[in-house]
């Protein structure tokens, strides 16, 4: 086996490792950039990657479905998002260690603010030692499963379009049609939710549980 | 017959569609016929799940329908029954109170109609894709009804305090179930008498050997937690009180009892083979043996911490959240003994509370379509002015706390037994000591009713308070179910057993 050969052998396996890459780093960069819009374009930079990962995997409908819904719609529909709210920065526990972030830090309770972070520090040791540890556990299982070979279908060259519409409609008809109940009902939500008040319905007579707001709180301990 | 398996889903998929059809055309007082129309549909379906319960008992229904992704054992049919009548019940319950706060009556009534239709997808497959889809119908409805009071702060907060966690839960319980896809090679759940063949390696049939039991057990410890969301165990619980106070009443009504037993039933279809199977040996088969003592950790956490912030609690919405925490963990202790007894306690349990749970919940929206608000302290003096609506809560809370000629303690009986007989004496202790403690919080709010003079200041005034046609049909139809329930308890038992046998 020539030098070459192993190189085109190994080509997926180092497509599959960049990739990867991409999608950690740009999906951690989401939740640490300070503009909302920036985080969105490496949403959209992961989705990206997640559609590389279908292509090598030979699921070419897959992963021209998750460029046209993914990068496509959703980002498009986060962007008008964005826009529509007029929030330009994020605020939160990234202010003051982003750029541009001095001056958003409070000057009185600066110790009290210290002990939330000192707080919030010890908060993310933790979950991350969990996930850690989870990860292990998951890793751990995964590699002593031993997961039987499957046959990609795709490796033969067939577009997989026809094998996923034939499936779809029989195998797992039921599924598919329980799916657009599951869109519709999301739908239907989403209207009633966001509709304005027309007139024959107006705005709430006198809500009658007034007298529960007082002690709405009172032992609210969620323990 | 393979229509007539699915024929109440198709009733109640139509008539949502309708409802949401009709109600273009309907205005002022006539919103009332969504309402109508949602629950000619949900008659109609009950009737075509009863006609399923003969064949079901003979177990024609149990082969593969629909490529194996619906099956018409006893469980599911007993289930479907179960849901169309608590959707019947909640409706009936609502149409007042959606009329009287202007809520949207028909898109209330279609996204009823649905979550309905998802909870009888989860009792009535053997197919995670299905369990899953199910349950995501059922969740995506659940998150609109929560908001659907929209001049009420608190109903938002309900809604989007229950969709995060709700999201947050599907992502866990779709995870767990690629995890358990991974270690069973199938979506398709097997059944217990399958699944030991297929962990013993070579079955008689041709049964494929599970590939890798640690992955199945880490998917389902996986599964538990995203399940711990979706039925308020604690420490999955914290959204639970917020989302139950803030909804419109109704819809809490529904969420205690819907949602949470549909949930459980999705919970015995996916864990009950791995409960009462034979021990596997090696360290990937006492991974799978940890499943009961975990069910038995979370029992003793869910109602102890449930019974104990429940006796603090002023609101009677937020009590009943946490009462309703509680009876999830009397539930558990069912799934802990991991004997085929203990998974019948649990499916009479779920038939019991459902019926008690709505009693108590008719009975708040029964007094607030009439202005008593739903503090504890509202109740003051009840005795007097509703005698009735009082003596019908009493009966409720009787049920709830677990007194004899009820069902709810035949309910706690069963579970109780269940867990002495499996040698689990402690947690059937710890079970009593938790009851004891419950009937703190529900007798204060009797004591409320009977014992406080009307005319202490913070009770409101009120006249009497007539029921509704429909409040009252409810309310009768849910207090005679839990005497019924109690009474019939031996066939029903016996039901519970047979259905949970073909797991």
């Amino acid at each position: 086996m020539s030098i070459l050969d192993r190189l085109v052998l190994f080509l997926p396996t180092l497509g599959f490792f960049v990739l990867g890459t991409v999608i950690l780093v740009s999906a951690w960069m989401v939740g640490q950039v300070r503009r909302i819009t920036h985080a969105a374009f490496f949403m959209v930079l992961a989705f990206t990657g997640v559609a590389g990962v279908f292509v090598l995997l030979g699921a070419d409908f897959l992963a021209g479905s998750q460029v046209l819904v993914y990068v496509g719609a959703i980002a498009v529909m986060f962007l008008f998002a964005i826009m529509v709210s007029d929030l330009k920065e994020l605020s939160g526990p990234a202010a003051g260690s982003g750029p541009g972030g001095s001056g958003s830090r409070a000057p009185e309770g600066d110790g009290e603010a210290a002990a939330a972070r000192t707080a919030a520090r010890a908060w993310v040791l933790l979950a991350g030692l969990v996930a850690v540890a989870f990860a292990g556990i998951v890793l751990a299982a995964v590699a002593k499963a031993g997961l039987p070979e499957v046959s990609v279908p795709a490796a033969s060259g067939e577009p997989t379009t026809v094998l996923i519409g034939r499936e779809l409609f029989t195998k797992f008809l039921v599924p598919f049609e329980v799916a657009s109940v599951v869109l519709l009902a999301a739908l239907v939500g989403a209207i009633v939710l966001a509709a304005r008040e027309d007139k024959d319905r107006g705005l709430g007579e006198e809500a009658d549980s007034g007298a529960g707001a007082a002690g709405r709180r009172n032992g609210g301990v969620t323990a | 017959m393979e229509w007539n398996l699915v024929l109440p889903e198709l009733i109640v998929t139509g008539t949502g569609l309708g409802v949401l059809l009709l109600d273009l055309f309907l205005t002022g007082g006539g919103r009332r016929a969504a309402g109508y129309t949602g629950l000619a549909g949900l008659a109609a379906a009950l009737v075509a799940a009863l006609r399923l319960m003969p064949a079901a008992g003979r177990g024609e229904l149990a082969g593969p329908f629909w490529q194996g992704m619906v099956v018409g054992d006893q469980f599911a049919v007993l289930f479907k029954v179960l849901f169309l009548a608590v959707g019947l019940v909640v409706l009936m319950l609502a149409v007042d109170f959606v009329e009287r706060r202007r809520m949207p009556a028909g898109e209330f009534t279609a996204l009823i109609l649905f979550a309905v239709l998802g909870m009888m997808l989860m009792a009535g497959s053997r197919d995670l894709i299905v369990i899953y889809l199910g349950l995501e119908t059922t969740a995506v409805a659940s998150y609109v009804l929560a908001g659907l009071l929209r001049d009420d702060v608190r109903s938002g907060e309900a809604a989007i305090k229950y969709f995060l966690t709700g999201a947050l839960a599907s992502a866990v319980i779709l995870f767990g179930m690629s995890l358990v896809f991974g270690g069973l090679g199938s979506t398709g759940l097997p059944n217990a008498s399958a699944l030991a063949e297929a962990l013993a390696g070579a079955g008689p049939s041709a049964a494929p050997a599970v590939p890798s039991p640690l992955l199945l057990a880490v998917g389902l410890v996986l599964l538990v937690a995203g399940f711990g969301f979706k039925v308020a165990l604690v420490p999955f619980h914290f959204w639970a009180p917020d989302a139950y106070e803030g909804a419109p009443t109704p819809v809490t009504a529904f969420f205690s009892v819907g949602p949470k037993a549909a949930a459980f039933a999705a919970i015995l279809r996916v864990f009950a083979p791995f409960l009462v199977m034979v021990p596997v040996s090696g360290v990937e088969g006492k991974a799978l043996a940890l499943l009961p003592s975990i069910f038995a950790v979370l029992a003793v956490l869910t109602m102890t911490v449930g019974n104990l912030v429940a006796l603090v609690q002023r609101n009677i919405k937020r009590m009943l959240a946490y009462s309703s925490i509680a009876h999830a963990g009397y539930i558990l202790v069912g799934l802990a003994v991991a004997t085929p007894r203990g998974l019948a306690a649990v499916t009479y349990y779920l038939l019991a509370y459902a019926a008690m749970n709505l009693g108590a919940f008719a009975v708040v929206i029964w007094l607030n379509n009439h202005g008593t608000g739903d503090e504890v302290d509202d109740y003051v003096g009840l005795s007097q002015r509703a005698p009735l609506a009082a003596a019908a809560l009493v009966v409720a809370f009787i049920s709830l706390i677990g007194i004899p000629p009820t069902a709810g303690f035949f309910g706690k009986f069963y579970l109780f037994m269940a867990a002495v007989e499996a040698n689990m004496a402690w947690l059937a202790v710890l079970m009593v000591v938790n009851t004891a403690i419950s009937v703190g919080y529900y007798y204060a709010v009797v004591r409320n009713m009977y014992l406080q003079p009307a005319a202490e200041p913070g009770a409101r005034a009120a006249g009497p308070v007539p029921a509704t046609p429909l409040v009252g049909t409810a309310l009768s139809v849910t207090l005679v179910a839990v005497l019924a329930l109690g009474l019939l308890f031996e066939p029903l038992a016996r039901l519970a057993g047979l259905a949970c046998g073909g797991l």
